[in-house]
């Protein structure tokens, strides 16, 4: 069974010109479904399908999303990107810059070629501070209104710290949480003591390696930078890897494809991310690629275009990017090279100075 | 004007919403991401911005709320109005748990409802009421996340861990293989200070059990795993001699867990799952021979 490519492009295209009524249920994550749409145009080399305008228009459309407050706690400025536009007028937390949005926000920008020049990036570093709490996991806005407060949010917070090469807040106190979230069963949760997830697990893994690569973390740490071999390694803040590296294994179903928790049906999306953890640790020759192929191209990609979360189903804008992903992790001939703890093809990745 | 019965949830008379000018979405000349707005959707947040303007936090705004919701449960905004609403008129909270109750069905999926339910947990104090309202979630979905990780929240902050192995008991004999309950009793039995009266012995002979009608459940091993780890091999010997002799050599399961609780045995067992019970992990097992210390 073959990649339909071509339907596949006109399914992202034709959600770019405008989104079904269906996903009116995701007003508020509008950021995030343009995301899916660019990246999934970007993993089939069809970005250049975007015209001039589009590309200027959606640019400023992001940028129209900025936000630059000032707190009055911290007495200083603080920087992000909300998800959606609701009014010129302030309602309650709407204005505040959200960590999802923001962090979809600057992927996109990168996948629509801006430098991310207009971004105050002290004040984003502001803002990151603002949103983490105690336990060295993130709340989604500064505000102390809101509740979404797990493993996503602390993942989102390292993409954005990576992405602007910025500071992140307590790099100690995230890396204690992410530790407390593996469980008995070796996957992490997206809280302490909840159920091994596998998305949860994705963000626990890319969040490590992101964090403990980074250089303004290996300073916050005290790392030594100097020496010839590296004194740490990402996987060695993993309070059980093999028991994790089972977990992840058995993963995948006899379809191919994988589920997200033990004893769950399978799901497009966790390809993707079981893959992706896996790439991380450097294992994914313990699952079988054919059947991760097969699974996708044969039960969920789409005759429309796009792929559905189970087979079925109609395809939906993530799980068609997620599921693009999940094949151009091992196919160097059809996609371009990606990148394995941030969600973006390489050559988008910004270059550090 | 009181508050909107259920049933006229999903259709509003937009003419007592008149006196106010809508506000219209401050979207640019060709945003990204565009959505097929329904009519009623985009009146409704067109109405929603002129009350939020203006900071009305009235029985109308509710109403509005509810429409709104209905139409996007994800909605955050429209979710922190409305709460600000009830902090306005307290009068309406009893009612907002009875309909949150109704609509349940509706929002199962979603972060924002547990959020809102959390937050008038912390006005309300009636955990009582919210513990059983999760088991009534459970009985239409035993696996649901956000209604475990909610349950788990209120364990934690109330304390009150009596009705938790029967909940799960009842769980598993309803569904054996649902691994949401097998984690939650691992956390209230192995993890959690709550102090219940029940021995490790009568643990491993419930999990025996399970483990005899369900051979095959991942769950259930992870479980005796996790014990394993949790409390060493020495209370284990009853356990592991049983499932020895219950179930077939060419359980896969069974000998990774022999593997792991005796490790004089784990080089054996792993080269018998790579060269004849569990070929195709091959790789696997051979890397898990490698990682066996040596001796």
């Amino acid at each position: 069974m073959q990649l339909t490519v071509s339907k596949h492009v006109a399914f992202f295209q034709r959600h770019l010109i405008l989104l079904p009524n269906p996903y009116e249920e995701h007003d508020s994550e509008r950021m995030a479904l343009g995301f899916f749409c660019l990246l999934g145009l970007d993993l089939l080399n069809a970005l250049d399908k975007i015209s001039e305008e589009d590309r200027e228009s959606w640019i400023e459309w992001i940028y129209n999303n900025y936000v630059l407050l000032y707190s009055k706690e911290t007495k200083k400025s603080y920087a992000g990107f909300r998800g959606f536009a609701t009014g010129s007028t302030p309602i309650l937390n709407e204005q505040e810059p959200q960590l999802a949005a923001t962090s979809f926000a600057i992927s996109n920008l990168l996948l629509l070629g801006d430098n991310l020049s207009r971004i105050d990036k002290q004040a984003v570093e502001q803002f990151l501070s603002l949103c983490q709490l105690p336990g060295g996991h993130f709340k989604s806005t500064a505000s102390t209104m809101c509740c979404d407060q797990d493993m996503r949010q602390l993942y989102l917070a390292t993409t954005i710290a990576t992405l602007l090469n910025i500071s992140f807040p307590h790099t100690k106190l995230s890396l204690q949480y992410i530790q407390k979230c593996q469980n008995y069963e070796g996957g992490f949760s997206l809280t302490p003591y909840a159920e091994a997830h596998a998305g949860a697990t994705f963000c626990a893994l890319a969040s490590l390696k992101l964090l403990v690569n980074s250089i303004p973390t290996q300073k916050q740490l005290g790392l030594d930078q100097t020496s010839v071999t590296k004194p740490y390694e990402f996987q060695d803040y993993i309070p059980d890897k093999k028991r994790l590296l089972l977990w992840l294994i058995n993963r995948q179903q006899s379809s191919g494809g994988f589920n997200g928790r033990t004893n769950k049906d399978h799901d497009t999306c966790y390809s993707y991310w079981v893959q992706g953890s896996l790439q991380l640790l450097g294992a994914s020759q313990f699952i079988s690629q054919q059947d991760v192929k097969s699974f996708l191209l044969c039960q969920t990609q789409h005759k429309f275009g796009g792929f559905s979360k189970i087979p079925g189903e109609f395809p939906d804008v993530l799980h068609s990017s997620l599921g693009l992903y999940a094949l151009a992790f091992n196919d160097k001939a059809n996609f371009p090279e990606v990148e394995h703890a941030i969600c973006l093809p390489t050559r988008r990745m910004p270059i550090k100075k | 004007m009181d508050a909107l019965e259920p049933e006229l949830e999903k259709i509003l008379d937009f003419e007592q919403y008149g006196t106010l000018t809508p506000i219209a979405q401050d979207d640019g000349v060709n945003p990204l991401a565009k959505i097929n707005y329904s009519k009623e959707y985009e009146q409704g947040m067109a109405y929603f911005r002129a009350l939020a303007a203006k900071q009305e936090y009235s029985i109308r705004a509710f109403n509005l709320t509810c429409f709104l919701i209905m139409h996007n449960p994800a909605h955050y905004t429209v979710w922190a109005y409305r709460f600000q609403v009830l902090n306005h008129i307290p009068e309406l909270i009893p009612q907002e748990l009875a309909w949150l109750d109704s609509v349940i069905e509706d929002f199962q999926k979603n972060y924002q409802v547990w959020h809102h339910r959390q937050k008038l947990l912390g006005i309300t104090k009636d955990y009582k009421h919210e513990l059983e309202f999760t088991k009534d979630m459970f009985a239409s979905d035993a696996k649901n996340y956000h209604v475990w990780s909610y349950r788990l929240w209120i364990l934690q902050s109330f304390q009150d861990y009596t009705e938790e192995l029967s909940l799960t008991s009842y769980l598993l004999e309803d569904d054996v293989y649902n691994n949401s309950a097998w984690n939650h009793r691992f956390y209230v039995l192995f993890e959690s200070n709550a102090k219940l009266e029940r021995s490790l012995q009568d643990e491993l002979d419930f999990l025996n059990d399970k483990l005899s009608k369900s051979p095959d459940n991942q769950s259930a091993w992870n479980y005796l795993s996790g014990i394993l780890k949790k409390v060493g091999p020495n209370q284990l010997g009853g356990i592991a001699n049983q499932l020895e002799k219950q179930l077939p050599s060419s359980n896969r399961f069974l000998l990774e867990f022999l593997a792991e609780y005796d490790p004089t045995r784990s080089k054996v067992i792993y080269e018998k799952l790579a060269n004849e019970v569990d070929t195709d992990n091959q790789l696997l097992w051979n890397w898990m021979i490698q990682q066996v210390p040596r001796t």
